[in-house]
């Protein structure tokens, strides 16, 4: 299991306008020339993390994971080359980059492992967390982040992602400072590989302690598969998309991390993903 | 656990071919000749080289299939790993061109999923493991490489599926001309005269398994580190950490390193950070090394895929190829690729990747003797 020693988060829900993100930057005292919001939002919740967390560590392997990492860059992109006849500008184009979020965060916070983008639909963060079980022992601290930006015009973002013309929209940075050698870690989480058949799930939902919280993905909310009575489902929240499952994470943390906890999801695909964390002193 | 990882095949769709013995044919030859790609901007006609594979995206599949071979798709232990820089962004722009063509107020992008390749891919073949989608930009599909070698390595998964993909598009093709990053004749990696990128597009898939089988290649290891120097060049510091920790991952010297695919872009300040990066590992002996991009274009996030098939097909014909089109030594590099094939006489050979955002990754592989 990986140890949980920090966390952070940029929720907003979108208004009209744009909130001001680099202003929020600056009173962190963190000021980055020619970054995309994307960026932006991502820098935010990540130095929140810090700033809860301490230090990550300059050897720290840095995964962010988004479905769809600068859509605001690409959607202008797009719209320049193709209804303008006008390439991107430089910053455009070399911003639309996935894993240029994490490039400005390594800058940022002096980190030097291995710098990934992930993306997988409804298990963005969950795949992070295998990748990074995987090659943690080579990587003894990590930076893990699950980014979901805003786009503007809401009515158009709206129809982009088929929702409701009234449906409200967040953006959220959450980001998790993860270290094996953290002696008080906050929790512990451990991703159990995407699975095909709810029956692999099933098995390890029983073996789970009784009293165990389990938090669904908003997708899976109205159509739950039938869960052991010995788990306590917690209710929902309002952050729907890619984001879901990492605030479901913050949410526990949040709260103290006080038992066993995990959370089920099911992507398009129709695999399952269970991430299940328990309290660091365990 | 620590298991040996080995490559049980590798395919790809290109503008070289899609067979192995053609691609490898094509590396021998001469300089080959790019297609064009035509755009407008700012009201002037733009012509640069492009090196086109048509139907990328159609012929993935078969492909991915042809190189898994007989391996159990239906077992939850084989995993997809799926690098790519520009994940997708074709298609949302053909859809995109098409609405406006047919005279619909329509807006670029809708149901945006950076892994929906990925995800089409794993239910086209019927996989049931874990899949990821990798974007470094140009190191994408060789880090896809490397985390399915961890996986493998440490036990996770038996069997892996690493694919590189990237198909020729508007955004990428006018970014690299904004960025004044390509050339508008031909790509001259390490030469004096290297002014630049020409793009290209492919898919290439390779099997990697804890078990040999019929394999000739072992995947020792690797490293990816990120270098925060700049967003675009890379330094000659990070490459020589990059490569060094990847040589300490693999457990070689780099005495026993025999050739190098180097990441060689053509263009000037990649180049240089390279050969300095090598030759701060190397010292004055570094090892025979090439650049592939002459003879399929820089295919970005698919070409640590791409290349480290063809490589493999190269040397497995017996020779390391030439950096096509190689002429004039640039003093500033102090080493240069080579000029004309050497023969491969077997050993343990480097494959150098690096992408915008400060991402770099080595690799290496060991040819096996005969089963």
């Amino acid at each position: 299991m990986l140890n949980i020693a920090g966390f952070g988060r940029h929720v907003g829900a979108l208004g009209a306008a744009p909130e001001d993100l680099r202003a929020q930057l600056l009173a962190l005292g963190v000021s980055v020339r020619r970054v995309n919001r994307f960026i932006e939002l991502a820098l935010l919740g990540a130095l929140r993390c810090r700033a809860n967390g301490g230090d990550i560590g300059a050897d720290a392997a840095l995964y962010a994971a988004a479905e769809t990492p600068m859509l605001n860059d690409c959607v202008k992109a797009l719209r320049s080359t193709i209804a303008e006849q006008r390439p991107p500008t430089p910053f455009e184009f070399m911003n639309i980059s996935g894993n240029m979020a994490g490039f400005y965060i390594a800058q940022q916070l002096g980190i030097g492992g291995p710098q990934l983008a992930v993306a997988r639909r409804h298990g963005g963060l969950e795949a992070g967390f295998e990748l990074l079980g995987i090659s943690h022992r080579s990587h003894r601290r990590a930076l893990l982040g699950c980014v979901d930006e805003g786009v503007w015009p809401l009515d158009e973002q709206r129809e982009r992602l088929g929702l409701a013309a009234d449906a409200t929209l967040y953006e959220s940075s959450h980001w998790f400072h993860i270290d094996a050698d953290c002696a008080t870690p906050l929790a512990r989480v451990a991703a159990l590989l995407p699975q095909a058949e709810y029956g692999a799930i099933e098995t390890e939902l029983r073996a789970l302690p009784g009293g165990t919280r389990i938090a669904l993905h908003p997708r899976l909310e109205r159509d739950a598969p039938p869960l052991p009575a010995t788990l306590e489902r917690l209710p929902g929240h309002d952050l729907r998309g890619q984001g879901a499952c990492a605030e479901a994470l913050y949410r526990y943390l949040d709260s103290g991390a006080a038992g066993p906890w995990c959370h089920l999801s099911r992507g398009e695909d129709g695999l399952w993903s269970l991430l299940r964390a328990q309290p660091g002193a365990s | 656990m620590t298991r040996a990882v080995y490559l049980r095949g590798a395919q790809a769709h290109c503008a070289a071919g899609v067979d192995a013995g053609a691609i490898a044919a094509t590396c021998r030859a001469a300089t080959p000749a790019p297609a064009d790609v035509r755009f407008r901007s700012l009201g002037n006609e733009i012509v640069l080289p492009y090196f086109r594979a048509a139907g990328v995206e159609a012929a993935t599949p078969a492909l991915a299939a042809r190189a898994l071979g007989d391996a159990d798709r239906g077992t939850p232990r084989l995993g997809l790993y799926f690098g790519s820089s520009s994940a997708g962004i074709a298609a949302h722009e053909r859809a995109y061109v098409e609405a406006r063509a047919a005279g619909r107020d329509d807006f670029p992008i809708h149901s945006p999923d950076q892994s929906r390749s990925a995800r089409r891919l794993h239910d086209t073949l019927g996989l049931r493991g874990p899949y990821y989608t990798l974007s470094t930009a140009c190191s994408s599909a060789a880090n896809a490489l490397l985390y399915a070698s961890f996986a493998l390595r440490d036990g996770v998964l038996d069997e892996a599926l690493a694919v590189g993909v990237e198909e020729e598009n508007q955004v990428s093709q006018q970014g690299f001309f904004s960025m004044m990053l390509a050339t508008r004749t031909r790509s001259r990696p390490f030469d004096a005269r290297r002014d630049g990128i020409v793009l290209g597009e492919c898919a290439a898939a390779l099997h990697l398994s804890a078990t040999r089988g019929a394999a000739r290649w072992q995947l020792l290891g690797g490293a990816s580190l990120c270098d925060v120097s700049h967003p675009t060049n890379p330094s000659p510091q990070r490459i020589a950490d990059t490569i060094v920790a990847a040589l300490a991952d693999a457990g070689v010297a780099p005495r026993e390193v025999a050739a190098i695919k180097a990441h060689g872009t053509g263009t000037r300040a990649n180049d240089l950070a390279e050969a300095l990066g090598l030759r701060q590992v190397f010292g004055d002996t570094v090892p025979p090394f090439t650049s592939l991009k002459p003879v399929f274009g820089h295919t970005l996030g698919a070409c640590g895929a791409l290349e480290t098939a063809a490589f493999v097909a190269c040397l497995e014909r017996g020779f390391v190829p030439a950096t096509a089109g190689f002429e004039e030594e640039d003093d500033e590099l102090g080493i240069a690729p080579l000029r004309a094939p050497a023969p491969w006489r077997g050993g343990i050979v480097l494959l150098n990747y690096f992408g915008f955002g400060g991402n770099n990754c080595s690799l290496l592989l060991r040819e096996l003797p005969p089963c």
